[in-house]
């Protein structure tokens, strides 16, 4: 009797350990160890998701957008020296399918658009309160400014290899890009038309200049006023030929406007002796071609991005053109008409090596680069051909022959407005080389020259724009028609 | 398990003391025709679950027996035996072979039940059928044996995973592998533990050796793996291990074999690939001789002829050793197992080593208390190579004409050049692995048993790769900037698992019983992951000990990345389970499944299962009939589910700013992803029928199936749209996809006689699987990895998606497609690409036949794929069509039939350059259905030929058995795919590849076709 006592006593005790085990309730909150799941709870917090965006600047436009804007162009020569996928580009047959350089690129572009979109997001009242910091505080004022420049700036961009410069069509009515606001949205959206597109940027950038001072009071390499109005005057002169993107003024005139007050607002100078010694990508290197702490990026820099420390360095894809080390399958070769259009007492031949019968820029023969995105030759540059165009003759003389006589060539004066336009063009041409440039000056003169061709396609054929990465597609979104420029 | 069968026996010895008059019989069994004894020999009171099962020298007790009763003694293989008690206290018979299987007991989750009982659907495997032939995995061994159960063996390379899909594929970018449980053990499962590397995925199993392996089952249906909730969508593989039994046995068993590749590839030499090359140049309008490749001259490309495939591959030689102790008495039963394993494959530098250990033991504390403890430990190292430097440049990219020497001596090193791969870089896994459990069976009332279980799986995984500055080398000197390169990537994961069950017989009375299932079990697994390198001028590290991790000082010196990632599982389960006059089944099943990889509004699953079945084998016009001997329906419906996707994609993150990056000074972080509080298991319900038919008293057993199984909330693993600029992928459940599906089953026992045994089996299943919606989503989202297959609306997973090839115009050798609407073009668009052939096949099955005769047997087995398609993903290179200069790559003998000369109708003509196709932007993108090939295959998975040495010999020596097996794997194989091997599991990039993808191939590995010799003794 009392073995079975003990025994009953027993399994009362394990089914009461039983019931137990059994019930017990788990929270099963395994939190992540190597990600942050909170939202920004301080000033730093943002500053921290804003500075995302700057240092992903590098990633489109530490020299891969500019590479494949010129590719895509006529100054390079493709028929070696570029892969693939840039080949893909070089023949403007870029295929929806898998071109890896053209996909890198375009969500480069996306991803500083989506960090300023979690900044502004996160920089609405409601939420600053509810983590208290007040929302009128100065700096959140400023940090709003810069994500709507960058948010504006970086549409500006991608909007340039992806649908056809304004002017393309009368009303700009032709089909855009995807136009994001909101980092919430993790699906696809519709393009907008490009004049669409334009209002937006042009919204966003005349917000962030009223926000913006002269100089960033985080950091003087974070954007300001000057920067901002840099990019609107590449926005309004982009559109020169197009119809009027605003009432009142003419788009060339805004682009005088908006240049002219860049380049009296920013602290940045024409760097007279760009090339006697310095160099505007590489601003100065200690002996083991590093830069070092205290070494400041080119005097003409209006906005770019900074590369630290050795270890931290950007614009890498530049590389790509150097001349000074083995020539091989990746460097890039220039056009030789390119070469045999600089006279030879023009200083700036010398930024071109000739090897073995090919072309080669040495403008970027540097480990590490400084990458002045908007600077004080390009803006000057817009200023002058802008100038000539609104009949400014006299301004138009003045900035070209500052750039004329740096490159030791003799300066001009009583030139016809057709004259200085012309001498502006290939001024931008030579100036601005490696650069990006040149395709999008070439789009834009095309509205205007209806018979342009850029390596022997029409300016405006299909597959002068790139197609959309297929990964953007879904039903109702409209890619890009192929072919038309062989 | 097998401990909750024996408590059972106990149990029912117990049970019964308090009943009518009774005695204890006593007896031995043994085999009619060798006279050995029968250990495991199943006795039971007829009508009853009253038993015993005989000890290992065939002995068994049986008390409180009643003089009315009858016994049946049932066992494997054997025909049943039926004996009247009466007044005989010992019944002592002998066993003929050739009985039913039926009484066989089979594990199910979180028990063990009568076959003849159960009611779902699922296949076993048993020691007998695995151990004579070496698998590099062993569910392998799965191959061909079970309907509806298909697997695709990894290729010949050492210790590559398999493919195992049941019945279709239902999951998209979530695993798609069924759940595999290791006694009663969720084990790690990670197929990219190492990415990709080396041309495979890894082996969740490779640490198990196959000498310890009582038993392989395959849950296919809901009632079989319904118990397993939210991951029992795609089938359950049950995996378990040798436990001890009565007596003492030791057991030895040794093998060699010696591997080649089932194909070999036939690529041109120098001369024949220069006749190509010339032919190109001309066809694009090139005059005099064609610029070869990195400027290499026609004289020496005339005098330079490397076969790079026998540089590359050799005969692989292995050995397997192992040895076994059983151990058992009343109280004490244990199993240990210690094993070397050394397997090369026939890729040179490809080899898999391990050593592994396994004390299985039981003890019975008290008559109704038991402890049982699985403790296995094993080390395994992988010597890998880069399948891609060499396999495959061998035959694609490195040309015959090129040397593999420099003038000076040196490894030429400006071309892909496989012996660089082979002599500067070193790779290699570790892992070490131990799987422990400790149980607790307790009965503390009659027919109640508890059972707790608490286990741990644990792994140390790491990846080693050095590259010698070597690599470097030009004109005969080191590169001053290159240094030696040296890394280790480990990964630690600790699975731990503890369960409780309780479960309860009921019996109402002789013809109404019930079975109580209750059960919790909390699973949780960590993983932390790091990657540590160091580079170095010294000429060290290759073949040197680690790098880094050994010296503490060093440890955080070049730290890659370090992260840790957590899952938990909390499961509540119970079954209910009624069966009435042994003829009538009747189950109801649930889980509640909650996961920390589930969304916050999805935090716990329901998942039940209800099935019946009905045997009406005791019915009149049954036991009347001559040719039927037995008849059962069954049918179940259930719900499952599938969670295999990232632990951390629920949560919204953003990169935490310590990364020892900065920009201006500051730090960042950044957006990764947006938080998913829905996210959660994808859905499957499935119904079943199911009906077992024997004929001739049971000499012919079939069984037909049909499922229907409809996924919903199937998850996808989405790119997401690049202009949201999310970079990481996001996880959604959105789409359905529809499985459904026969399977048949025949099992024959053709001739029985008392020397000669002949009987066979043969199996097919039919799948068809469609998608049914995939929610709104792009099928270019799920894009990306190698492969180009994609999921279609309307289409199975995993259909091609390419141009499609007409003819070739006989005028001037071009190929001519078909645009979207059928017109024929020769522009070559991507924009017509259309769905077309599929990697799921119409059919698998195998079919096998064993001879016996006295003492020798021979067995042969054949598994074999109808239907389906298999897409050649290098023939755009290798079938000739375009040389494109310095990326030439080799071409296939096939090319021989091609288009030279108008009027000519064959294959396209040969290009030098892609462009002269129109419309073509790059040769990559040339994937069009000329190169899609029926799938069909018939292949010898196996043959071999076993011989026991008669007792008379063995007589007076210390053994008891000694038999010597001679196998052949792979010997032959039927089929149209002309690119290699037609079984093809490749180096997926995802899970999705896995799912998709197993036909597209690329160069793929082959198969191993080897022989073997076993000898295994016991003693």
């Amino acid at each position: 009797m009392k073995l079975l006592q003990i025994k009953t006593n027993n399994f009362l005790a394990v089914a009461l350990m039983f019931l137990t085990l059994l019930f017990t309730s788990c929270d099963l909150e395994e939190l992540p160890e190597n990600v942050n799941i909170n939202d920004p709870k301080s000033l730093t917090e943002l500053e921290q998701l804003l500075n995302s965006a700057y240092i992903n600047l590098d990633w489109p436009l530490g020299g891969n957008a500019q590479l494949y804007a010129d590719i895509n162009g006529d100054n390079i020569e493709g028929s070696s020296g570029i892969n693939v996928d840039e080949t893909e580009i070089y023949n403007r047959s870029t295929s929806f399918f898998n071109n890896t350089v053209r996909d890198n690129m375009y969500r480069g572009f996306y991803k500083i658009i989506l960090d300023a979109n979690v900044v502004l997001y996160f920089l609405q009242p409601e939420y600053l309160q509810s983590i208290n910091i007040d929302p009128s505080n100065p700096r959140v004022q400023e940090m709003r400014g810069e994500a709507l420049f960058l948010r504006g700036y970086m549409h500006f961009e991608v909007s340039r290899f992806m649908s056809h410069a304004p002017g393309y069509t009368v009303d700009n009515s032709h089909l855009g890009i995807p136009y994001r606001k909101d980092h919430t949205n993790p699906a696809g959206e519709l393009r907008g038309t490009v004049a669409e597109n334009y209002a937006d940027m042009l919204t966003d950038l005349k917000e962030a200049e009223s926000l913006l001072g002269t100089v960033n009071s985080k950091n003087q390499y974070y954007a300001n006023k000057a920067a901002v109005q840099s990019v609107l005057a590449k926005v309004f002169f982009q559109a020169g030929n197009s119809s009027d993107l605003e009432t009142g003024k003419s788009n060339y005139d805004y682009a005088y406007d908006y240049a002219d007050a860049a380049l009296t607002t920013s602290s940045a100078i024409f760097d007279t002796n760009l090339y006697e010694s310095t160099n505007r990508f590489a601003g100065a290197l200690d002996t083991n071609d590093n830069i070092t702490n205290t070494e400041m990026p080119n005097v003409e820099t209006i906005f770019g991005i900074i590369s630290q420390f050795t270890g931290n360095t950007h614009g890498g894809t530049f590389r790509r053109y150097r001349s000074d080390q083995t020539i091989g399958n990746n460097t890039v070769r220039l056009m030789t008409d390119l070469y045999n259009s600089i006279p030879s007492t023009d200083k700036r031949r010398s930024l071109i090596d000739e090897i073995d019968g090919e072309y080669f820029l040495n403008k970027f023969n540097r480990s590490i680069f400084h990458v002045p995105l908007l600077h004080y030759t390009q803006i000057l540059l817009i200023r002058a051909e802008a100038a000539a165009e609104t009949d400014n003759i006299g301004q138009a003389e003045i900035d070209l022959n500052l750039i004329l006589d740096r490159a030791g060539l003799s300066t001009v004066s009583g030139m016809s407005k057709d004259q200085l336009i012309d001498l502006a063009r290939s001024q931008r041409r030579i100036e601005l080389l490696g650069e990006g440039n040149r395709v999008n000056d070439l789009k834009r003169i095309g509205v205007n020259e209806t018979s342009l061709t850029i390596r022997n396609s029409p300016w405006n054929c299909n597959g002068i724009i790139f197609q959309f990465p297929a990964t953007e597609v879904f039903t109702g979104f409209t890619q890009n028609p192929t072919g038309g420029c062989n | 398990m097998k401990n909750l069968k024996l408590l059972f026996s106990s149990f029912l010895l117990l049970s019964s003391l308090s009943m009518f008059a009774q005695q204890t019989i006593r007896g031995k069994v043994t085999e009619k025709a060798t006279g050995e004894p029968l250990p495991g020999v199943s006795i039971l009171i007829k009508g009853t679950i009253k038993g015993a099962e005989t000890d290992f020298d065939g002995n068994y007790v049986l008390n409180d027996v009643k003089p009315s009763d009858v016994l049946v003694f049932s066992f494997i293989g054997q025909k049943t035996q039926e004996v009247s008690v009466g007044s005989k206290v010992n019944i002592s018979i002998q066993l003929e072979e050739g009985g039913q299987i039926l009484e066989e007991v089979v594990i199910v989750g979180y028990g063990v039940q009568k076959k003849s009982r159960v009611l779902g659907n699922a296949v076993r495997v048993n020691a007998e059928d695995i151990k004579d032939v070496p698998v590099p995995s062993v569910d392998a061994a799965l191959q061909g044996k079970a309907a509806g159960v298909q697997v695709i063996q990894g290729s010949g390379l050492a210790g590559s995973a398999n493919v195992v899909r049941i019945r279709g594929i239902s999951s998209i970018s979530a695993g798609g592998d069924p759940l595999y449980v290791i006694d009663g053990i969720p084990i790690t499962q990670d197929y990219f533990l190492a990415g990709d590397s080396n041309g495979q995925n890894n082996n969740p199993l490779a640490a198990l050796n196959q000498n310890d392996i009582e038993s392989i089952e395959v849950l296919k249906d809901a009632a079989a793996a319904g118990i397993y909730g939210s991951r029992g969508a795609n089938g359950v593989i049950l995996i378990k291990t040798k436990r001890g039994k009565k007596g003492l046995k030791f057991s030895f068993n040794s093998s060699s074999s010696f591997s080649k590749p089932t194909y070999t590839p036939n690529i041109m030499n120098n001369r024949q690939l220069l006749e190509i090359y010339q032919e190109a140049w001309e066809n694009d309008g090139h005059t005099g001789l064609a610029d070869l490749p990195r400027d290499i001259s026609w004289t020496d490309a005339l005098n330079t002829n490397t076969n790079w495939v026998d540089l590359v591959t050799k005969t692989g030689v292995s050995s397997r050793n192992a040895f076994s102790v059983n151990y058992g008495n009343k109280k004490l039963k244990a199993y240990a197992n210690l094993s070397y394993d050394d397997t090369e494959s026939f890729i040179v530098n490809d080899e898999y080593q391990r050593i592994s250990g396994r004390f299985n033991i039981d003890y019975n504390i008290l008559d109704n208390l038991k402890v049982g403890l699985n403790t296995s430990l094993s080390k395994g190292i992988y010597k890998q190579v880069n399948i891609n430097d060499t396999w495959r440049n061998a035959q694609s990219f490195t040309l015959p004409f090129y040397s593999p020497y420099q003038a000076n001596g040196d490894l030429d090193n400006t071309f892909p050049n496989p012996l660089v791969e082979l002599q500067y870089r070193d790779r290699r896994n570790e892992e070490v692995r131990t799987i422990n459990a400790i149980s607790l069976d307790y009965e503390p009332i009659k027919n109640l048993y508890l059972r707790g279980t608490v286990s741990m799986d644990y792994m140390d995984f790491r990846t080693f790769y050095w590259e010698s500055r070597e690599v470097g080398r030009i004109n005969g000197v080191v590169e001053n900037e290159r240094n030696t390169y040296a890394s280790v990537t480990p990964t630690f994961i600790n699975n731990y698992n503890t369960n409780l069950t309780a479960s309860y017989l009921w019996d109402v009375n002789d013809q109404n019983s019930f079975n109580f299932l209750l059960g919790t079990e909390y699973q949780r697994s960590t993983s932390q992951y790091y990657k540590f390198y160091d580079v170095d001028s010294n000429l060290g590290y290759i073949n040197s000990d680690a790098p880094l991790y050994k010296n503490s000082e060093d440890l955080v010196k070049y730290r890659e990345y370090t992260g840790q990632s957590t899952y938990s599982f909390a499961s509540y389960f119970g079954r209910v389970k009624y069966t009435f006059d042994n003829k009538l089944d009747l189950m109801a099943l649930a889980r509640v499944d909650g996961s920390s990889r589930f969304g916050e509004n999805n935090r716990y699953g329901f998942f039940p299962t209800v099935s019946a079945a009905y045997d009406f084998s005791k019915e009149k016009f049954i036991t009347n009939n001559e040719t039927i001997s037995r008849l059962k329906l069954k049918t179940s419906y259930g719900i499952t589910g599938n969670s295999a996707i990232g632990n951390d994609s629920r949560f919204g993150a953003y990169s935490i700013p310590n990364s020892g990056t900065f920009y201006l000074g500051e730090q960042y972080q950044s957006i990764i992803r947006l938080e998913n509080p829905d996210l959660k298991w994808e859905t499957a319900q499935t119904f079943d029928v199911g009906l077992e038919l024997n004929f001739f008293d049971d000499r012919i057993e079939t069984e037909l199936s049909a499922y229907y199984k409809k996924s919903k909330d199937v998850l996808l693993d989405l790119f997401q749209v690049p202009s949201a600029g999310y970079g990481e992928r996001l996880w959604v459940n959105a789409a359905e996809v529809e499985n459904k599906g026969v399977e048949f089953n025949l099992n024959s026992k053709n001739i029985v006689t008392d020397n000669f045994t002949w009987t066979t089996n043969f199996n097919i299943a039919h799948n068809t699987n469609k998608l049914v919606s995939l929610g709104g989503v792009s099928p270019d989202l799920l894009e990306g990895g190698f492969n180009d297959t994609r999921v279609i609306e309307g289409q199975p997973i995993g259909t091609n998606y390419l141009v499609r090839f007409s003819r070739v115009d006989p005028t001037d050798g071009l190929p001519i497609f078909l645009d979207k609407e059928g017109n024929e073009t020769k522009t070559f668009d991507l924009a017509n690409r259309v769905s077309t052939g599929s990697v799921i096949p119409d059919a698998t099955g195998g079919f096998g036949t064993k001879f016996k005769y006295k003492n020798w047997g021979l067995d042969a087995d054949f598994v074999f794929t109808i239907g389906g398609n298999i897409y050649d993903g290098f023939a755009k290179r290798s079938l000739g069509t375009f040389i494109d200069g310095d990326n030439s790559s080799n071409v296939r003998t096939d090319i021989y039939d091609r288009w030279r000369n108008p009027g000519d109708t064959s294959n396209p003509r040969v290009f030098w350059d892609h462009t002269q196709v129109d419309g073509l932007s790059s040769v990559w993108q040339y994937n069009h259905t000329g190169f899609l090939y029926d799938a069909s295959y018939l292949r010898m998975r196996n043959i071999s030929l076993k011989y026991s040495l008669p007792n008379k010999f063995l007589e007076g020596s210390f053994l008891n058995s000694l038999m010597f097996t001679f196998s052949g794997t792979n010997l032959v194989t039927w089929t149209k795919y002309p690119g290699g091997d037609p079984e093809i599991a490749r180096d997926f990039q995802y899970q999705r590849d896995r799912n998709l993808s197993p036909n597209v191939s690329y160069l793929s590995v082959p198969q191993a076709k080897t022989f073997t010799i076993n000898i295994n003794a016991t003693f």
